[in-house]
């Protein structure tokens, strides 16, 4: 009898677990998964489609026929409710019928709900600010770019402000490569002093991209993510706010609230802001109905896993309260990875304005280190199949991340900021003087960061369809 | 980044070379601090 391992969510964290899976166990599991999007997105790349410098067709493949290349049932459509007792998940198919799957293994990668709601009159919906968080609102946003530069172009003044829409916002860093290449677009087109920059984000200073910041060891001395991205900013002429976090939007105006400042107004003609990210719609039910999920998740909807959630101070956090197996505390056989599980803590420093808001540049969990989580739960997985514990563990506080962060697509003038953390999340029981080992990381800018990007795009694409030799490439 | 470095492409091939190495190297878990074990991919 085949074990049944089921995988809700086909981004980063699900399918890589399902590449490896095969790879680990396809011949004594059967493996299905359930996912709304016949399509994987190399989101990375969407900095590029939102202002119009690639084609959003470059970026995404569909997954079902990879999937049936390598023997993976795919199910359209989008879970309900996990039934952890009798080992069983609603389906409501995209066809509108609703199914049950049974499962031996659960891996819940479900990715992010965009929270646009969380921030009145924000999104693409309301028409008042766009985003880049997926394909279709990339491609708005290369619309409404479009439209500034046509503007800019007949000789009126715009105002972009690029950022993030929520106080608790995470993926600083994917804005920041998008206000960069909006930036290096408009002085290719020759109209950057028609168009005021406004760089607004969640951050407790420039360069923190919700890690904590980052510094490396340059030619002898250290260099920090925050001196070099501030003299980025100041360097192109870009007006930076925050720590801050928008309260409202209106049409053309944003309502913020800057630590330090009084709430404050903004005209924008243009702004492109990442919403705040929670966890999925999904019930946890009991065999009687009974609601399990204020046992399995955080109010934030994301799902616990085996870190550490007693509430503590921001000094008194610890590597080791990151998960290491991504398995859930109540059942082993279930896992949460990629956004979908619940951080034990944020790794930026919580800030608060005079009215009270908390403002916290949340842990970013996408890419790499998503792609590491799949692999490590696909590993414990197999051990389980093989009557083994689960033995890998892949800590936040254990993994490196890599983060090319764009600044100019052009493979002639271009550049990218090359940034490389080990580990991800600080240990300072392990780094005491960091919290990581400087000496390790990398931060530089330059045109090879640009080369790299490009490469990373189409390495990934290549693997991510497990075409020959993807195993070669990690996550 | 002065405009020099920038633009003078043998130095630029170098870095480029140099830190796809070490993304690869930390990826695959062959430097860098002990972490999951990459090595028993495939020995479940």
């Amino acid at each position: 009898m085949k074990a049944k391992i089921l995988i809700l969510g086909s981004g980063f964290a699900g399918h890589t677990a399902v590449l490896h899976l095969t790879k680990l166990v396809g011949k004594e599991a059967e493996i299905t998964v359930v996912s709304p999007s016949n399509r994987f997105t190399w989101f990375p790349s969407l900095v590029w489609v939102g202002n119009g410098t690639m084609r959003s067709e470059s970026c995404h493949f569909q997954l079902a026929p990879v999937y049936e290349r390598i023997g993976v049932r795919y199910i359209a459509g989008r879970a309900t409710a996990i039934y952890p007792h009798a080992r069983k998940v609603e389906v409501r198919g995209d066809d509108g019928k609703t199914s049950s799957e049974s499962y031996d293994f659960l891996l819940n990668a479900t990715g992010p709900h965009l929270n646009f709601e969380g921030t009145p009159g924000l999104g693409p919906a309301t028409g008042n600010t766009t985003s880049i968080c997926t394909v279709e609102h990339a491609e708005d946003t290369a619309r409404h770019y479009s439209d500034v530069v046509r503007s800019a172009e007949h000789g009126s003044r715009q105002r972009m402000v690029i950022g993030t829409g929520h106080a608790m916002a995470t993926c600083e860093g994917a804005a920041f490569e998008y206000l960069m290449n909006v930036d290096f677009d408009l002085r290719q087109r020759g109209i950057r002093d028609k168009v005021d920059l406004v760089w607004l984000s969640n951050e407790p200073e420039p360069g923190d991209f919700g890690v904590d910041g980052i510094e490396a060891i340059k030619g002898g001395s250290l260099v920090t993510g925050a001196s070099l991205i501030r003299g980025l900013l100041d360097k192109h002429e870009i007006r930076a706010i925050l720590p801050a976090g928008i309260s409202k939007v209106e049409p053309g105006k944003l309502h913020y609230e800057e630590v330090g400042s009084d709430p404050a107004i903004l005209d924008y003609d243009f702004a492109m802001l990442i919403p705040q990210f929670r966890g999925v719609y999904l019930k946890y039910l009991a065999e009687d109905g009974s609601d399990l999920g204020p046992a399995m998740t955080q109010a934030s909807g994301f799902m616990n896993v085996d870190a550490n959630y007693t509430p503590k101070s921001y000094e008194s956090y610890r590597g080791d309260d990151w998960p290491a197996t991504y398995q859930s505390p109540k059942y082993d056989n279930i896992y949460a990875a990629g956004i979908a599980f619940a951080p034990p803590h944020p790794l930026s420093k919580p800030k608060k304005t005079a009215s009270g808001m908390a403002v916290v540049a949340t842990t970013p969990r996408t890419g790499m280190a998503s792609g590491i989580m799949g692999r490590t739960v696909a590993l414990n997985i197999a051990d389980q199949i093989h009557g083994k514990k689960p033995q890998h563990h892949e800590r936040l506080s254990e993994m490196p991340s890599a983060c090319i962060a764009s600044m100019g697509k052009s493979l002639w003038n271009g550049s990218a900021a090359s940034i490389v953390m080990v580990p991800t999340a600080r240990d300072y029981q392990r780094f005491p003087k960091y919290g990581r080992d400087v000496k390790l990381s990398e931060l530089e800018i330059g045109l090879a960061g640009a080369w790299t990007k490009r490469a990373m795009h189409t390495a990934f694409m290549w693997k991510l369809q497990a075409r020959p030799g993807w195993s070669l490439i990690p996550e | 980044m002065s405009s020099f470095w920038q633009q003078f492409i043998p130095y630029q091939l170098w870095r480029y070379v140099r830190m796809n190495v070490k993304i690869y190297l930390l990826a695959k878990g062959f430097i860098g601090p002990a972490h999951a074990s990459h090595a028993d991919i495939g020995k479940g």
